[in-house]
């Protein structure tokens, strides 16, 4: 009973901690989304996306563009440059995985796993 | 052209691309390298058993798998209010297992006890790392640590320096015996 008492007060405090988790997530992009939306309203119906962009480079110094241009191209090619390993070596753990738990579960049947999906990922239902 | 419009939006877009960046690459990665050493750990113990340093039904080698299996699976969930949760929680446990972890690690020969700690001390090591470099709070207080123990090491040390010329200055009564004898 002790036992049974004890994981239900942890499950609660897990789901409280869940949903602290996922409401501090999902708030933070709301509060950015309603924030930029009264600062786009200013150039409703005033001028077009393609005008929106000219203006910009236009009232920007050349210098200015041009360092937002390479911090760009560089955070983004970054991104994109860790997202691509990162697919690549989902691959590799898919590929090699399966040969690693065969070869253990000769030694040891009874071997254990992490319950990882088979690309190395999390459960999808122990995500919060 | 409104410029404090403008630079609302981009600071805001800023903010999102933080927040993408966060949830979606720093996070994700922080923890792919985590379970990796995890991995690494735990193909190290089974190479342990493997070579019959330790029988793998040995209770030890099964509870320290299912410890690092644990938390590779859990990787993504730790973070420091977890373990303030953990602390509390460890409080009202009706069992401990890492004592009768520790019991059965007891029952190992010398060598292979060793072994399976150093084991358990990587994976604690691994650990602390994780949690540590997670936290802006922890880290901040690692740092403090370490600066202050750092302070005090220095001022231990300088304190050392000035003691010898103390002694020289008094030279003690017993020592000029020696010189006249």
């Amino acid at each position: 009973m002790k036992e049974l008492e004890y994981k239900l007060q942890t499950q609660k405090w897990d789901t409280g901690l869940r949903l602290g988790q996922t409401l501090i997530k999902y708030a933070a992009i709301c509060i950015c989304v309603w924030r930029i939306v009264p600062a786009l309203e200013v150039f409703a119906g005033k001028t077009t996306l393609a005008n929106f962009g000219l203006s910009l480079i236009a009232d920007l110094k050349a210098n200015t563009v041009f360092s937002h241009l390479v911090m760009g191209v560089l955070g983004f090619g970054g991104a994109g440059y860790g997202l691509r390993e990162r697919a690549q070596k989902r691959k590799e753990i898919k590929r090699l995985g399966n040969r690693v738990v065969e070869l253990e579960k000769r030694l040891d049947p009874n071997r254990p796993s992490s319950g990882l999906t088979i690309d190395g990922r999390s459960r999808p239902e122990d995500e919060p | 052209m409104n410029p404090l419009a403008y630079e609302q939006i981009i600071s805001l877009l800023g903010l999102i691309a933080l927040w993408a960046f966060w949830y979606y690459l720093w996070k994700p990665q922080r923890v792919d390298i985590f379970r990796q050493r995890l991995f690494s750990l735990r193909s190290d113990l089974f190479d342990l058993a493997a070579d019959g340093v330790v029988p793998f039904d040995h209770p030890a080698y099964a509870q320290l798998r299912l410890l690092i299996n644990g938390m590779i699976r859990f990787a993504h969930r730790v973070s420091f209010a977890t373990l303030v949760i953990a602390i509390v929680q460890s409080k009202r446990a009706p069992s401990d297992p890492l004592a009768a972890w520790r019991r059965n690690v007891e029952k190992l020969p010398e060598g292979a006890r060793e072994r399976v700690l150093a084991v358990h001390k990587d994976v604690s090591a691994a650990f602390s790392k994780h949690l540590i470099d997670g936290s802006m709070l922890l880290s901040l207080f690692v740092f403090l640590r370490v600066l202050i123990a750092l302070f005090k090491g220095i001022s231990h040390a300088v304190g050392r320096k000035k003691e010898p010329t103390q002694l020289q200055s008094h030279p003690c009564p017993k020592q000029d015996g020696l010189g006249k004898k």
